[in-house]
């Protein structure tokens, strides 16, 4: 099969025949052929409090490269990935650095005690190696867990999230998953499509431990894919972890396989086996939609070519009106569903500030109930805060999770309502289908092809955008368009109550020390609650409202491809209006180009 | 209202044509509930803060006992009659017998309610005939909340059409206020009307008033609510009780307005709805039975039978291999839980003791007392509804699959039997039998307010109970049902533990006062901390391997009645009644008239 990159013929008649206001449906695929050629999984291997996730990277390779429990000093994601032998350093700043590919070198950046608060603002980590696990394409992420998640790296944490399409959980046998991580698990299971767990078992594990264990966290699983609507597609993985690293670096065959790390690589290669024929299916029919899609344009050129002038403009008219008022149909139940995305967000707000207030009013009683008590040694009275921070800080966050999600939902609904209506008012689709069509290719390319794809693999939602985008309806490619937007702000939330304990805990809280009486001691502790509430605030609102500004993007973005197509008609007729029959290749040359399209293999 | 009722009339024809006195005392039930809706208005607050006094003078005489020691020892309820002669007064036990009583003995129980009481009924000569269909209850103070009144009153709250809450305007919000409300919020359906009084206002104050203001937004906001009706109410003197009359007429007026609203009219109306055609399913699936056997042949039933008998087995295998050990395994694993997580609260409470210097101990024990003990077993207490609430989750789901497979093969298994489909009514009867076995439907709420004579065993209103029921599907309601005992589950052993947090609190600070040596404080508050941990594990096994055990019962109830009622409905025994095929098929022609109706 001949490369599109290097097909010059084919990148002339798509370009040509392009009606996009960017022209760039050739590039669009070129950019997914490439993703093809370099296959990128990103799978991060997500720990819960020390469970030895580093010591399943470690393991996964069969090599000792993760410099320590990364979790546990650091928060500083660091990519494991398929290549020649070297290690970079990311800056923040975009710059890169090459460093030996040590452990002890890596860990002058990774580890907290030589690189304090990310002082030396590092981005993340990529270490290359020729790992043949990872010959397939898979890059293994070892990611911040829960709890220790800081503002400073929220960020790149939030933009990994939004490039993942998988991810594995370390998850512990005894004790078995609590309520903390499963909300954990919850959270960034939403934002990935497919979730691998991996129960770590250590020697002293008896039989019994193991399979109560497996159980257990296997109803947890099951519950929560329940709660979030997705299928649980591997079962745990029971690993020996410990004994899979051992056997690999003491190169002892029989301890690896008794390990059952096997079952992780297995998991693994036929997800990224699965992904990569994901990726060859949706690129065939992308190729085949953008070429029925020139098709369809060389087509109605020839006829166009013969037509006299007349006809011609009467035939765009005619178009144009037809197209008008789907538009303006269109437009009406947008104006519907952002009209309900106000009320929406008025209605997050109301939430998050109710619920913030609910929560740390709570806080502030039991704090005052502590002081009245007599309690006015800061070093307690900062232990006590911190405690009730981090329980109210987690309730509030899960509660606006759910809440978002919720909210999310309902909008997909409403997208999902322009069908009916379309049916319903009977629209005529001249000129407007192609139109649609154009756009579900375009918004392709928009979102991240990975995130997307991941969907398809996985069955989330996120699939309508790939195949179903290509029916043409304007509903398939809003839902394309918007089911992106969820995913943004995973990694935020994850970081809010952390993020907010250590900046409060290590100033409002200290002065409090200074006041001996009760009394005093109250109203210093104000200020930190009022703090408190404040942040508490700004990020749930940061979190809700980055969700509305991206699905209010996606859809103004639309509108505004709406316009373009407007002016293209107009625009065209204009012409014709002034020069006549705007079509000057020959019939030849354009049947010449059909009969190409016909050739080109998928 | 007026077609249900007409549909419900002839509906009591039909049932007495048909000879049945299951479906005949079912009808007349619903028809007695759809002539005379009730609603149901609650009053709560604190003890003391004056719930009684209010109710009296919306009676209009003095019965209820008040006085400014906490009272209320039972639930009252309060029924307007017009038709009675004199008030009457009734016991209602909790075996659901129903006796009537003096003047005496009500005063007696409503000061020291004895074991047997559920609650008490006063039915008053009403001289307003608005308040007809309305039945107020007064309640005990929450302050004795957690006792062993608190399953009473929880049972009542999921009945409730509304609430008032009562609040001293000098008491004001106090700390049990906070968790009550809450779990009022929990307990009580979803949309409900909240009213706020606040009682023995100083004279002359408004709604701007800086405590109201207080009060009121305190309330608003733990309620979810952004506004509720207000009503102030001054101190009154026993000689000028007509103000205090006025305010509480209006009040009711204004509840009056609310529960009459078009709005609850409509809730009611579709709640009948439902009551209907679930009736309707009823009678269609034993006419449906009594044709069959007369057009049936004799291997036509013999293959019928063969299915129900393994319709039933696999129900019973469901119990027997999934629910039961289910449950029994859940129970096993208790102790253990609890002891692990006993350690844990214990661990994290005396590193933090060890972290505190010597010399600040009463620092260190208010700090145990106020925070630790709290935030750990609090922490504890909710991974361990969790656990349950993962491990009942699943039981229900496992349940659920190998139900509906079950029915599945049922269903296919009649379709083989009989091609024409004989019993279309049936099926779905049996999937509204689904939701009767989950606790809705009419059987069911019958079973609770129209059995033993009619009194009615517990507080009931048709609303509440169709909210329950979600859909037709056998599966779907079962979890609810399951969902909502374990969230019941849930919340009792929550306050276990609060209950047993403050004993243990409580105890600290005894002994403590007691010790002054420097080097052995730390020592004797551990061991406090530790047998307070002990008392608080001690405690909350019982009452969860006790809940659970009841949930396990519950369910195993709930299985064999539906069992029971599946072998009913396609019995192949014929009853001796004798009404020939063709009467039968007009009387199934008209119900099914009268089911295009109500739909």
């Amino acid at each position: 099969m001949k490369r599109i990159k290097e097909d010059s013929r084919l990148k002339e008649i798509i370009t040509l025949y392009d009606t996009t206001k960017e022209k760039s449906l050739f590039n669009d695929l070129v950019d997914v052929e490439e993703k093809i050629d370099n296959p990128e999984i990103i799978i991060p291997i997500l720990g819960l409090q020390g469970v030895g996730k580093s010591t399943v990277i470690n393991a996964y390779l069969g090599e000792d490269i993760m410099p320590t429990e990364t979790d546990e000093t650091t928060c500083i994601p660091v990519e494991v990935r398929y290549g020649l032998s070297k290690a970079e350093v990311h800056f923040k700043d975009n710059t890169i650095k090459t460093i030996e590919n040590e452990k002890e070198v890596l860990a002058q950046y990774v580890d907290n005690e030589y690189n304090p608060a990310n002082k030396k603002g590092v981005s993340r980590i990529v270490v290359s190696d020729e790992f043949d696990v990872l010959k397939n394409g898979i890059v293994i992420v070892d990611l911040p867990g829960v709890g220790s998640l800081t503002k400073e790296n929220e960020m790149t944490t939030t933009e990994y999230i939004k490039k993942l399409c998988a991810a594995v959980f370390v998850i512990p046998t005894v004790p078995t998953i609590t309520q903390v991580q499963a909300s954990f698990i919850k959270n960034v299971w939403r934002g990935v499509s497919t979730a691998f767990f991996i129960q770590n078992i250590w020697d002293d594990n008896t039989e019994e431990e193991i399979e109560e264990g497996l159980s257990y966290n296997r109803n947890i699983i099951n519950r929560i894919a329940r709660e979030i609507g997705v299928k649980v597609k591997n079962d745990i993985m029971a690993v020996n972890v410990y004994n899979a690293a051992k056997g690999a670096f003491t190169s002892n065959q029989e301890l690896i396989d008794s390990s059952n790390i096997n079952s992780m690589k297995e998991n693994l290669d036929e997800f990224a086996l699965n992904f990569i024929n994901v990726i060859n299916e949706d690129f065939k029919s992308r190729i085949k939609a953008t070429a029925d899609l020139i098709k369809d344009e060389i087509h109605k050129r020839i006829e166009q070519s013969s037509m006299s002038k007349e006809d011609l403009l009467n035939q765009l008219k005619n178009e144009r009106e037809s197209f008008k008022e789907a538009t303006k149909k269109i437009d009406k139940c947008i104006d519907g569903i952002n009209s309900s995305i106000d009320n929406y967000k008025k209605n997050a707000k109301e939430f998050a500030d109710n619920l913030v207030n609910d929560k740390v009013e709570r806080l502030r009683k039991d704090m005052e109930i502590i002081i009245n008590n007599g309690v006015v040694d800061g070093k307690i009275l900062s232990e006590a805060f911190s405690d009730n921070q981090s329980k109210y800080g987690t309730e509030m966050l899960d509660e606006a999770y759910d809440k978002l999600f919720e909210i999310s939902q309902e909008i997909m609904n409403e997208i999902e309502e322009l069908d009916v209506i379309f049916e319903k008012e009977n629209i005529n689709l001249i000129g407007v289908e192609e139109f649609y069509k154009e756009q579900s290719l375009k918004w392709e390319k928009g979102v991240d092809v990975g995130i997307k794809l991941a969907g398809a693999v996985g069955g989330a939602a996120v699939a309508a955008a790939v195949t179903g985008a290509m029916s043409g309806t304007a509903s398939a490619v809003l839902i394309g368009a918007t089911s992106g937007a969820w995913a943004g702000p995973v990694g935020i939330a994850a970081g809010i109550a952390v993020a907010l304990a250590c900046s409060l805990i290590g100033s409002g809280v200290k002065k409090v020390t200074q006041g001996s009486r009760a009394k005093q001691t109250l109203s210093e502790i104000q200020k930190p609650i009022n703090d408190f509430k404040i942040k508490m605030k700004d990020s749930l609102n940061d979190y809700f409202k980055s969700y509305f500004n991206e699905v209010a993007r996606k859809i103004e973005d639309f509108q505004e491809s709406e316009q373009d197509h407007l002016n293209y008609m107009n625009e065209r007729i204009k012409n014709i209006i002034n020069k006549g029959n705007d079509i000057d290749s020959s019939i030849d040359e354009m049947s010449g180009d059909l009969v190409y399209l016909e050739g080109v293999e998928f | 209202m007026e077609r249900y009722r007409k549909i419900i009339d002839e509906l009591c024809n039909i049932t007495n044509e048909m000879q049945n006195e299951r479906l005949i005392t079912l009808a007349r039930f619903l028809r007695q509930r759809i002539y005379n809706p009730d609603t149901f208005l609650m009053f709560l607050g604190e003890t003391s803060s004056g719930k009684s006094t209010l109710l009296n003078k919306i009676i209009g005489k003095d019965v209820l006992p008040y006085s400014a020691v906490p009272l209320t020892g039972s639930v009252t309820e309060i029924v307007f009659d017009s038709s009675i002669e004199k008030d009457e007064f009734y016991a209602i036990n909790k075996d659901a017998t129903m006796e009537v009583i003096d003047k005496e003995v009500f005063n007696e129980l409503s000061k020291n309610a004895d074991e047997q009481l559920e609650r008490l009924r006063y039915v008053t000569k009403s001289e307003h005939d608005i308040y007809s269909g309305v039945r107020l209850f007064d309640t005990p103070g929450y302050g004795s909340l957690i006792t062993e009144h608190d399953e009473v009153l929880f049972e009542y709250l999921h009945e409730v059409d509304a609430v008032a809450y009562v609040v001293q305007y000098r008491v004001g919000f106090q700390e049990n206020d906070y968790e009550f409300l809450k779990e009022l919020l929990n307990l009580t359906r979803v949309g409900i009307p909240f009213y706020l009084i606040i009682n023995r206002c100083p004279t002359g104050i408004d709604e701007s008033d800086r405590r109201v203001v207080e009060i009121y937004n305190t309330v608003t906001a733990l309620l979810e609510k952004t506004s509720i009706p207000l009503t102030l109410i001054e101190t009154y003197s026993s000689d000028d009780a007509n103000g205090l009359c006025e305010s509480m007429n209006s009040f009711m007026d204004t509840v009056m307005i609310e529960l009459n609203s078009p709005n609850n009219q409509q809730e009611l109306k579709e709640v009948f709805g439902e009551y209907i055609l679930d009736l309707i399913l009823q009678i269609k699936a034993e006419l449906e039975k009594n044709i069959r056997n007369i057009v049936s042949s004799k291997e036509e039933k013999q293959k019928l039978e063969e299915s129900v008998n393994k319709f039933v087995s696999d129900l019973e295998y469901t119990l027997n291999e999934i629910v039961v050990p289910g449950h029994d395994k859940v129970i096993k694993s208790l102790p253990d839980r609890i002891e692990k997580s006993k350690q844990n609260a214990l661990d994290s409470i005396i590193t933090s003791i060890d972290n505190q210097s010597s010399l600040s101990k009463e620092e260190t024990v208010a700090y145990v007392r106020t925070h630790l003990l709290d935030y750990n077993i609090g922490k504890e207490v909710k991974e361990l509804q969790f656990y349950l609430e993962t491990e009942i989750d699943a039981i229900d789901k496992k349940a659920n699959d190998y139900v509906n497979t079950a029915i599945v093969n049922f269903e296919n298994s009649l379709d083989l039997t009989s091609p024409d489909n004989l019993y279309k009514a049936g099926i779905s009867a049996m999937k509204g039998f689904g939701s009767n076995y989950l606790g809705a439907g009419l059987l069911s709420y019958f079973a609770k307010f129209g059995g033993a004579g009619g009194s009615g065993a517990g507080v009931a209103n048709a609303a509440s109970h169709a909210l329950k029921k979600v859909g037709d599907l056998f599966g779907k309601t079962f979890s609810k049902e399951t969902h909502n005992s374990l969230k019941h589950i849930l919340k009792v052993l929550g306050l276990t533990s609060t209950k047993a947090i403050s004993i243990a609190a409580a105890g600290i600070v005894e002994v403590i006062s007691n010790i002054v040596d420097i080097s052995t404080w730390k020592l004797k508050l551990k061991s406090e901390v530790k047998k307070g941990l002990r008392k608080w594990a001690e405690a909350f096994e019982i009452e969860s391997v006790k809940c659970i055990n009841e949930l396990k019962e519950e369910n195993i109830k709930n299985f064999n009645s539906i069992i029971k009622a599946q072998k009913e409905m396609f019995s192949v025994e014929e009853d001796d009644i004798d009404i020939p095929e063709e009467q039968l098929r007009k009387m199934m022609d008209s119900v099914q008239q009268l089911e295009r109706e109500v739909a």
